[in-house]
């Protein structure tokens, strides 16, 4: 899935969703993607970035972490493309936006009963690498069973502009992504056949036990 | 061995000076070999915290190693993340160095892994992500040149050997036959994911059987690089594979590069007292990323008690993470979550000898936060 496939899916939303005023549960996407290269991603922010959306800032990048799996969070948040605040058709919305302090993707090490314990990248290239110890309590119930060795999840932390007033939070969500499907495991292994071509990566004693 | 003081980085190796640096910033681990004459090793790679560059890249520079025709080969002794970051670049500026890594990862279990994962980051980790960027500068320079490939080594196999009467000579120690098979199962078995299995990083490939040992002979002087070889008494693996087969002919060893960050499951108790000089020096790099740090004291007493001049390249300690902006530190206080950095502090532990003055000793240079591993003695 590309760029376009994530410009496509954003628009497509935007459409459904600003049509419809039952859009209180659901966020409204507005930002499209225009870059997935690495450069991109690893761009330092210095500045809190403003992020505006219908809905939280988390359940805005929850919905694209979940359907775009293959981006990071850094990819999917860095949207140059802001949404245009207090536009019309979201009847029922209280106008909200999110000034995003810090995100992180973080990697779960292990857990135990009340903690666990997390790698969190800001990029390919951030280092030192940093480990974090997190209570379970912050993660939402309904999260609680992903907090497994190897889970992806996304932690924001940031001011929340509502009403005319402002609060702190911190949100953890863990990425739901879809299984492994036997489509990307056949893509895989034929890949892996012309490594050998390509790369010269085979070594005569495999081929020969081939 | 001469302890230096006031020692300066950029002074390279005397032609007949062989060198052994252990880079090592907490959460990595890369060794630069000078083989004599203008000839060098990479073995692993990490990357600097400060600058973000491989430790070795910016090594060369600052001695003033031309790493584009002066490397012979980069040295993948296994493909975990502390071992691994940066290894890419590193290839991809040693434009005559062969590339090698263990027998075992030729296979087409491996290749899959790495193209499942290599689309997925973070999932795939550095290793997955280090390991595809070699493969693709491999396919670039096959381009131009049909016949470059990478080396799979295990037990045995000679990588480098020049001069008459072995005068240098670089060989693997292992991973074993019996390594390389059981670890080409465990690809197939429990790391390529199976259809409709939960995503997830790359599972870790523990214990490390496929870690290439290294050792290294120049004019009759030997040195050992363990990598992260570890023991738990399999038959047929680990250490004491090592040990069967090789410690009659590989021994006497003046130094030893710890293996597995000096921990109980990467030592073997023969090794020292079989391969070995009695007064061999060890080096070695903490791990900070378990539950517990490696090494442990009681990891550095052990340590101490089998070299007299025993170096590491950073305390086994992490440091506490302070986020520049007050907001996030007052959201983290009141979560209770502590952050801390595992590769902070790092440091350069050099070691060197003269080959042709018979009357030479190693002297060893300690740059940045390397010490004595007897400094964390608890008594």
């Amino acid at each position: 899935m590309g760029t376009s496939d994530l410009a496509r899916y954003s628009h497509s939303s935007t459409a459904l969703y600003g049509e419809t005023n039952s859009a209180l549960a659901v966020p409204v996407c507005h930002h499209v993607l225009l870059n997935e290269t690495t450069a991109e991603s690893q761009k330092s922010l210095a500045d809190a970035e403003i992020f505006e959306a219908a809905g939280t800032a988390a359940t805005y990048i929850a919905e694209l972490v979940e359907a775009f799996p293959q981006f990071s969070l850094l990819q999917l948040i860095n949207s140059p493309q802001k949404a245009p605040r207090g536009q019309k058709g979201w009847a029922g919305l209280i106008d909200e936006r999110s000034i995003i302090l810090q995100q992180w993707d973080g990697v779960v090490l292990f857990r135990d009963e009340t903690t666990f314990t997390a790698r969190l990248y800001e990029g390919y290239q951030d280092f030192p690498v940093k480990r974090a110890e997190i209570e379970v309590e912050e993660v939402a119930d309904e999260q609680r069973e992903m907090i497994l060795p190897g889970a992806p999840f996304s932690w924001i932390i940031g001011y929340r502009v509502r009403a005319g007033t402002r609060s702190r939070f911190s949100e953890i969500y863990f990425r739901r992504l879809a299984p492994w499907t036997k489509k990307e495991i056949e893509e895989a292994e034929l890949a892996a056949i012309k490594l050998d071509e390509e790369a010269g990566w085979v070594d005569p004693r495999e081929s020969a036990a081939d | 061995m001469r302890k230096l003081d006031g020692s300066i980085l950029e002074n390279p190796p005397q032609i007949d000076e062989v060198e052994v640096s252990v880079f090592g910033p907490g959460f990595g681990e890369c060794i630069v070999v000078h083989l004599t004459g203008q000839s060098w090793l990479v073995v692993d790679s990490c990357v600097n915290a400060r600058t973000k560059e491989p430790a070795a890249l910016l090594y060369f520079e600052k001695i003033g190693v031309h790493e584009a025709k002066d490397v012979s080969f980069v040295i993948s002794t296994h493909w975990h993340d502390d071992h691994i970051r940066g290894i890419g670049r590193v290839f991809g500026k040693c434009e005559l160095a062969k590339f090698v890594c263990a027998h075992g990862l030729g296979s087409k279990e491996f290749k899959t892994l790495v193209s499942l994962y290599s689309h997925y980051f973070p999932s795939g980790g550095p290793g997955v992500e280090e390991m595809r960027q070699v493969m693709s500068i491999l396919k670039d320079r096959r381009k131009a040149n049909s016949l470059v490939s990478p080396e799979f080594v295990s037990a045995g196999t000679i990588l480098h050997e020049q001069g008459t009467n072995m005068q240098i000579l670089v060989k693997a120690l292992s991973p074993s036959s019996a390594a390389c098979l059981a670890s080409v199962a465990k690809f197939a078995e429990d790391l390529v994911p199976k259809e409709d299995q939960r995503r997830s990083t790359v599972p870790a490939m523990e214990p490390n059987d496929l870690a290439i040992v290294l050792t290294i002979r120049v004019a009759g002087l030997r040195f050992l690089l363990g990598s992260d070889l570890e023991e738990d008494g399999r038959t047929g693996l680990g250490w004491q594979a090592v040990l069967e087969r090789f410690c009659e002919i590989d021994n006497s060893h003046e130094g030893f590069k710890i293996s597995h960050h000096g921990s109980e499951t990467g030592h073997h108790a023969e090794v020292w007292p079989k391969m070995m000089k009695e007064d061999a020096w060890a080096a070695l790099t903490p791990y900070l990323h378990g539950i517990k740090p490696l090494p442990s004291p009681r990891d550095v007493e052990r340590i101490c008690s089998l070299s007299p001049t025993a170096y590491i390249t950073a305390p086994s300690s992490t440091t506490r993470y302070r986020h520049p902006k007050p907001a996030v530190r007052k959201q983290l206080r009141e979560m209770q979550a502590s952050i801390v950095e595992e590769g902070a502090r790092q440091g350069h532990i050099r070691l060197r000898k003269r080959v042709n003055d018979p009357n030479s000793d190693w002297t060893v240079e300690l740059f940045d936060d390397a010490c004595e591993v007897s400094r964390f003695l608890s008594s």
